[in-house]
Formats: C-alpha cells, sequence, structure tokens
C-alpha cells in the first residue's frame, strides 16, 4: 500500500495552494491534525504518522472544500453525509440547488508529482 | 402642457410572504420556521438585502430576493455566512445567467442551480418573478 511521509503531503498541498506560504500551510495541516482530521493522524508521540492514499485525499478534499470558504468542521460533515460521485477526472456532490466539484485529476497530477520528487 | 408619466414601482414583497419560499426551499419542516426566520434575517442584516430598521415594515424588491436565496443556498452547501456574502458581493449571480459560481480555487467549484431557484420564487411569488430576474 502507497504511504505518504508528512513531508510529501506538505508538498502536495504546497502545489496545489500556490497563493498560501508554505509556512501558513504547515499551520492549517496542524491545525486540522488536532482536530483529528484525517482520521488516524494523531499516532502517539515519537512516531511519525505514514498517510495512507484514503488519509491523504481526505485532506485534499478538506482542503479544496476549505478553499471554497467551507469550515473544516462543516467540510467534514459534508464529506461523511453527502453522496460523492467520482469519475476520473472529477469528484462532485450534489445538493438540489447545487453541486460542488473537486478537479480530481489535478489532485492526482499532484500527488504523483510529489512521489517522484 | 406635458404630462409626466410616473414610473411603474417596482413589485415587492414583505419577508411574510417571502417565508413560504424560503421554507419551501430551505427547511420543510414546520417547526423549525423560527431557525429559518433567524437565519434568514441575519443574512440579510449581513448585506443581503437593506434593512428598514426598527418599526417599520420591511420591502424587499426582486434583487433582494433573489440575493437571500442564493446566500441561503451557498449557505447550506457549508459555506460560512460571511464567505457566502462575500462571494454574492463578488458575482452578483442572476437568474437566467451562468449557474456556475466559480470560487477562488483552481480545482474546485461551486454550481447553484439558479433555474430551480427561479422556478420556485415565480411559484410563490409570481407578481415579482413573472419573467427573468
Amino acid at each position: 500500500m502507497t504511504t505518504y511521509r508528512y513531508k510529501e503531503l506538505l508538498a502536495i498541498l504546497g502545489s496545489l495552494n500556490l497563493d498560501d506560504k508554505p509556512a501558513t500551510i504547515a499551520s492549517r495541516l496542524k491545525q486540522w491534525q488536532r482536530m483529528g482530521i484525517p482520521e488516524g493522524v494523531n499516532v502517539g508521540r515519537g512516531k511519525d504518522c505514514e498517510y495512507t492514499e484514503d488519509m491523504v485525499w481526505e485532506v485534499l478534499t478538506i482542503n479544496a472544500l476549505q478553499k471554497l470558504g467551507i469550515p473544516p468542521d462543516n467540510a467534514r460533515r459534508l464529506k461523511a453525509q453527502m453522496v460523492w460521485n467520482m469519475t476520473p477526472g472529477c469528484i462532485e456532490m450534489t445538493t438540489p440547488h447545487g453541486s460542488i466539484s473537486i478537479d480530481r485529476a489535478r489532485i492526482l497530477k499532484a500527488m504523483e508529482a510529489a512521489r517522484h520528487d | 402642457m406635458k404630462l409626466a408619466i410616473a414610473p411603474e414601482p417596482e413589485p415587492t414583497c414583505t419577508f411574510a410572504e417571502m417565508l413560504p419560499l424560503l421554507a419551501s426551499l430551505f427547511d420543510p419542516e414546520p417547526t423549525r420556521i423560527t431557525a429559518l426566520t433567524g437565519r434568514a434575517k441575519r443574512f440579510m442584516t449581513m448585506g443581503a438585502a437593506s434593512c428598514p430598521g426598527r418599526g417599520s415594515v420591511g420591502r424587499y424588491g426582486a434583487g433582494e430576493v433573489r440575493r437571500v436565496l442564493i446566500a441561503m443556498e451557498l449557505h447550506q452547501m457549508g459555506l460560512a455566512p460571511e464567505k457566502a456574502i462575500a462571494l454574492l458581493n463578488e458575482h452578483d449571480p442572476r437568474f437566467g445567467g451562468s449557474a456556475r459560481i466559480g470560487v477562488g480555487s483552481l480545482f474546485s467549484y461551486i454550481d447553484i442551480d439558479m433555474d430551480g431557484l427561479r422556478m420556485a420564487a415565480q411559484q410563490h411569488l409570481p407578481h415579482m418573478f413573472g419573467g427573468a430576474s
């Protein structure tokens, strides 16, 4: 199973959030970690967390929703309660009067680039 | 002698007239109407519509009703109220125009079904939304 290290996750977030400083992204990630995002991140002291693909996707989805102005708590609720349709290029959630879509292809590209750095 | 023809006043509605429309779109449970009222009024004071102040009945035009609907729809999607109002001010989406509200991100978008909102508005407030606004 492919896992990612903290630095790789930071690199992915950095390549997606070009308008944010690296320190800002790191603090945001730390704040999410305090909130238990992604699930299973708090492994205890003295151990490095190995991020699984699912964990990375959780972080990246929360990040994409936060970019739209959706706070992390709401984002986590939306992610858990709503049905997300996944296509090769896009992840989409529909509500009765609208939809939120995330460019999956772009995120996959960023993940791939981080693996090869 | 010239006769001046006064322009026809824009049709308006009160908050009470707007409430069934909001309830049909955002909260069909009659027991939670107080919460819905509070939420809608909060959006209005934040800038979705003009507030008349205390002691007078507010009357809202089609543009203001539209702004309240869109702000509440964005909030329904999980956006923080401040962000919903900021987006509204930035894009000023209209019925019949583009349904997509692209938000400051390269990889995520919000789409709003403006036709759905317009049809609901036409159904509940036909005197204001007879045509596209």
